[in-house]
């Protein structure tokens, strides 16, 4: 490797394997799966767009989310107002009020603003929210997502209520979502190599250090927490474009648990370990929802078994829990490759050089 | 003013069920830390039991169901929370959530999602008529039991070797394992003394709405949290005051909202949940093991 070429690819490690796990992982399910297959590497694309919010939050902050799903829900919604047809919704919402009922957008168009009203109300709700630590967080965050999507089933005049948003144009393909992903995954690296995102980093590792420091950390877990949600945003609203109807309760506590499991399997606390956790927890729902469905496998006959899949997740997330509590990447990020790292990840143990602070394969040398 | 008292009765049958949820979920945080939202599914699990015992003298179905809860609640303890002690809080909380929702879709699994319907007592559902007022019998029995459960909670852990070890492991969990207090049996206790209230938790509830069905436990458990935050995260008479403090904020707000912001209620509750973890976030009573030191 020429030394130029080293020096740039170090300094974006280890966002080119990522991005090319994500891009060589759809085309192969794309390409070898069935048509049932090829709505699922949408739904991981999404998924992984999701993942990776969480991730540019919790992640780097430490502090745990319940509530980031929420946002998810308000740029589905926002989106999905505006891609639907403007006489569409004169009929099948008539109390919509006027700038929402004329507006139509295209469906990139509709996404980013999607994304930029979740920001929006993410700005309002890190006021007050990013003051708490821990535990009271934690738990404020999920009285966040009760609050949005009791909201989100009572203003029947713009969510239509429980029924929810229907007739959306499907717009989201595979590359689409393919796309939005790796934006996002590069969004994510962009966000955590800069300074902000490393005060935060340093004050999830120790925060009383960070703020002798002088880093305030509210400052930077509110910037994290808007750019969440803006990702978030962008990931509900293609959520939308790919269901084509929704309701408030898609985006609840299934979501939220999935996603959540996706990133605590892979390591919470590295990129890599979104995006390795969303694709492995991916393929293993996608092999647990075949087995759900049922089968005749010769003369054997399975029956359907719904809520298998979830029963699998959850088990598989807590014996995780319990094995490796930081994650299949152990909460760091690719090794660089030149300093032995795939002997060092094989046998698990770090190197001399690479111990605490936790986090060192993550920071650009 | 009938209706006012008719509200005020109903306060206080919405406070006692939320505050015997309330008080599971306390236990155990105050304790070891994790907030339990599988606390949802030892209900589930208690109200299922109802089913599937069939009809049996009201006696058996009460301690079948009590039992049920227990055995899970202390199942959960063995197999899942047992090896993850002394994890931290978030990880704890990652590992209930995982539980619960597991659990959830155990149920899906094995009773299918559908809602049950069953009639727990017709007794239960008469009514006592005082003056211009009708009270439910369940709710007066509803009242009694929660009094009954926290006087003898109250008994255990003041007189009882075992609730003084409690109160000690609760208060410095570290220093009550040097001076000798067994953690396993101290919080395997309390495990079960949890899974107890949510069996009678789960008797009541299904006495008053007479379904059963495998998202039964979440909103309780969404109320209960409410009622743990107001009251004080880990303070069990913190835990009882939050209880009747919701009981007595939810009616209020189902009964005075202009109807059109009536269906906001549950976004009222925990707007209230954001304020007071703002305000004051060690809640109305101080737990004195929430006291971090630097």
């Amino acid at each position: 490797m020429t030394g130029a070429l080293r020096t740039g690819l170090r300094a974006v490690w280890p966002l080119p394997p990522l991005l090319l796990l994500v891009v060589v992982a759809a085309e192969i399910a794309w390409a070898i799966g069935g048509p049932v297959t090829k709505g699922v590497v949408v739904v991981a694309m999404i998924n992984l767009i999701l993942v990776v919010g969480l991730y540019v939050f919790v992640g780097n902050s430490g502090v745990l989310s319940f509530g980031s799903i929420g946002f998810a829900a308000i740029g589905a919604y926002t989106s999905g107002l505006l891609v639907i047809p403007t006489d569409q919704k004169a009929i099948l919402q008539p109390d919509l009020p006027g700038l929402i009922a004329d507006t139509h957008l295209g469906s990139i168009g509709a996404t980013l603003t999607g994304g930029l009203v979740a920001a929006l109300v993410a700005a309002a709700f890190a006021i007050p929210l990013m003051r708490l630590n821990g535990i009271a967080a934690g738990l404020a965050t999920f009285a966040m997502l009760v609050i949005i999507r009791t909201v989100a089933n009572s203003w029947t005049t713009v969510t239509n209520g429980a029924a929810g948003l229907s007739g959306l144009p499907v717009t989201t393909s595979k590359n689409a979502a393919m796309i939005w992903a790796l934006l996002a995954i590069v969004a994510g690296f962009v966000f955590q190599s800069t300074g902000l995102g490393l005060r935060l980093r340093g004050s999830r590792e120790d925060d009383v250090a960070a703020r002798s420091l002088g880093v305030g950390v509210r400052t930077e877990r509110r910037v994290a927490w808007v750019v969440q949600a803006f990702i978030m945003g962008v990931g509900g609203g293609l959520y939308a474009q790919y269901l084509g109807s929704f309701n408030a309760s898609f985006f609840y506590l299934a979501l939220t648990f999935t996603t959540l499991a996706m990133l605590v399997v892979g390591g919470m606390t590295s990129l890599s370990g979104a995006v390795i956790g969303s694709l492995t927890i991916s393929f293993i729902a996608e092999v647990l929802h075949r087995v759900e469905q049922g089968a005749d496998i010769g003369a054997l006959h399975v029956p359907p078994r719904p809520g298998l899949r979830e029963v699998g997740l959850a088990g598989i997330m807590l014996v995780l829990l319990i094995l490796r509590p930081r994650g299949l990447t152990n909460g760091r990020e690719l090794p660089w490759p030149p300093s032995g790292g795939l002997r060092r990840l094989r046998s698990r143990q770090p190197a001399q050089s690479d111990l605490p602070p936790a986090d060192a394969g993550a920071w650009p040398r | 003013m009938a209706l006012f008292l008719q509200h005020v009765i109903d306060a206080i049958t919405v406070g006692s069920q939320v505050a015997l949820y309330a008080l599971g979920i306390a236990l155990i945080f105050g304790i070891m830390g994790l907030i339990n939202f599988a606390h949802g599914e030892l209900i589930m699990v208690g109200a299922y039991t109802i089913i599937l015992v069939g009809h049996p003298p009201w006696p058996v179905m009460v301690i079948a169901t009590i039992v049920m809860a227990i055995v899970l609640a202390l199942a959960m303890e063995r197999i899942a929370f047992r090896p993850l002690r002394g994890a931290n809080p978030a990880t704890l909380l990652i590992a209930s959530f995982a539980l619960s929702f597991g659990l959830q879709n155990l149920a899906i699994l094995i009773e299918g999602s559908a809602p049950k319907g069953t009639s727990v007592s017709p007794w239960l559902s008469e009514s006592v008529q005082i003056g211009s007022l009708s009270i439910p019998k369940l709710d007066l029995v509803t009242l009694g039991v929660t009094l009954v459960l926290l006087t003898a909670l109250g008994l255990f852990l003041q007189r009882t070797r075992m609730g003084v070890q409690m109160r000690a492991a609760a208060e410095d969990f570290r220093m009550a394992r040097i001076l000798g207090v067994k953690a396993n049996t101290v919080i395997a206790t309390a495990f079960g003394i949890s899974g107890l209230l949510a069996g009678v938790g789960a008797y009541l509830l299904v006495a008053q709405t007479g379904e059963v069905a495998p998202d039964l436990g979440s909103n309780p458990i969404l109320y209960a949290f409410v009622a743990t935050v107001l009251g004080g995260m880990g303070s069990l008479r913190g835990a009882v005051l939050g209880g009747y403090v919701f009981g007595a904020i939810f009616v209020a707000l189902q009964a005075y909202l202009p109807l059109e912001l009536r269906s906001y209620r549950d976004a009222f509750a925990f707007a209230a949940v954001i304020v007071m973890l703002l305000i004051r976030p060690q809640g109305l009573i101080v737990a004195r093991s929430t006291v971090t030191r630097v």
